[in-house]
């Protein structure tokens, strides 16, 4: 079981687009895979389940906010089993599985807690405590059954708060979906720059603690994709394609998949509970668009052994 | 061809050489310093003057090894290579950054420098931030 974070701090790059059209790709070859939404916006959650759907089946019970608030509220662990949706649609006529833990609107309010378990008398206290909150992804993913799942994808927020940081500490990969534009490249520098800040300082209090509890945090940024590429007589347009050089000469590795712009089929698929990768279409645009989602779930299948 | 084509011509050539000259040289040109050459321009010549591929390669990879703006500005002035501003055109494609038809040289050399050692500056400011402080390392 490989668990991957799709991350990017910037909104709007197509986190959630990849992280669905790769969920659903993987399962239609047979793969199993849990995806999970972190995002309090619930935009993975709201691409297989209609709201109303969520509101009735899940808001109450099967949301990953019900297994943060265990562990604020009682200080348990509730099974991350138990919070395990299969969403219908996406799952009809594939050979594989798409399962999901839903978000909650309000996990935006989960940080602020979690960060009150932080607090600690003494350097042990404190060292324990971080432990034990950034690794509570960790943990839960450990309780599954290894053989479960080929792979799980989780859609982060926007930000690096410390819900996307139990991403990071649970992850084997981090893949970065990114739109060639200036802020782009700069955000791609923090990132990275946050990333080795976190699992230095985790690593280091996972060798201080000297119990076997906690294991080290050894996430490798996978790669940046390149999402919203407007394409011209075959290749993207200038003003893009320079900072996507940028990028590469950064020395970041890059995916050669690139996924173009397309407002019109991107925009309302996820309203009817199928990824773009999983319809059945016709038209060159959309069998462009959908070749390049297998493009990018071949590369995923190369690079995440 | 009429006197308004031939206008229209002459002042093409005249956009086009204030569009190769830096801002210093048009201050000279005004102050008279510089005065206005006729060169007869033939096929050979223009093959003469374009940049081959292995100079553009040989450019680009000393750029790469400049550390900052000022000495990237002075590097793409006084270099030959990429005096004419069509030179500095092929640079800028050849390492991928995006120019129009309406940059003039300054904002061509800008967009190389920034493309180039900018990206670099930004990127170690970026990793030298100190996290724990909210200070610079």
């Amino acid at each position: 079981m490989q668990t991957i974070s799709i991350i990017n701090y910037k909104g709007g790059v197509g986190k959630t687009t990849i992280t669905a059209n790769l969920a659903a790709s993987l399962a239609l070859r047979g793969k199993r895979v849990l995806a999970i939404d972190l995002d309090p916006q619930a935009s993975l959650t709201f691409s297989f389940y209609s709201v109303e759907e969520w509101s009735k089946n899940c808001e109450k019970s099967k949301t990953i906010k019900n297994w943060y608030d265990a562990f604020i509220d009682k200080d348990s662990d509730l099974d991350l089993l138990s919070l395990i949706v299969n969403p219908e649609k996406v799952n009809a006529n594939i050979e594989g599985k798409v399962d999901l833990i839903c978000s909650h609107l309000a996990l935006i309010n989960v940080d602020l807690e979690l960060a009150t378990r932080l607090i600690g008398g003494t350097e042990r206290d404190l060292r324990n405590n971080y432990l034990r909150v950034y690794s509570r992804l960790r943990q839960g993913l450990q309780s599954l059954a290894a053989e479960s799942y080929d792979f799980v994808l989780v859609d982060c927020p926007p930000n690096f708060n410390i819900v996307t940081k139990n991403s990071i500490v649970a992850s084997d990969y981090i893949l970065v979906p990114t739109k060639p534009d200036y802020l782009s490249t700069l955000g791609i520098d923090q990132l990275r720059k946050h990333v080795d800040e976190l699992v230095s300082t985790y690593n280091k209090y996972v060798k201080d603690a000297g119990n076997d509890s906690f294991q080290n945090a050894l996430p490798e940024i996978t790669g940046v994709v390149f999402t919203m590429v407007a394409i011209r007589d075959g290749s993207p347009i200038s003003a893009q394609k320079q900072y996507i050089q940028q990028i590469i000469n950064s020395g970041v590795s890059t995916w050669s998949t690139q996924i173009r712009e397309n407002k019109t089929i991107y925009a309302d698929a996820p309203e009817y509970g199928i990824p773009v990768v999983l319809k059945e279409v016709s038209g060159k645009t959309y069998e462009n668009v959908q070749d390049e989602l297998r493009k990018l779930t071949d590369e995923f299948l190369e690079k995440i052994k | 061809m009429t006197a308004r084509q031939d206008m229209k011509r002459l002042l093409q050539a005249l956009s086009k050489m204030l569009d190769q000259m830096t801002e210093e040289e048009y201050e000279q040109f005004l102050s008279g310093e510089l005065k206005l050459n006729f060169v007869r321009e033939d096929k050979e010549n223009r093959q003469v003057k374009e940049i081959s591929e292995e100079d553009l390669k040989s450019l680009s990879c000393k750029i790469n090894e400049l550390k900052d703006r000022e000495e990237a500005q002075d590097f793409l002035k006084n270099d030959p290579r990429v005096h004419l501003k069509d030179n500095l055109v092929r640079l800028a494609k050849f390492l991928q950054v995006h120019v129009v038809k309406s940059d003039k040289r300054e904002i061509i050399e800008e967009k190389i420098i920034e493309f180039v050692v900018g990206a670099k500056l930004r990127s170690e400011a970026i990793q030298g931030v100190n996290l724990k402080s909210g200070g610079g390392a």
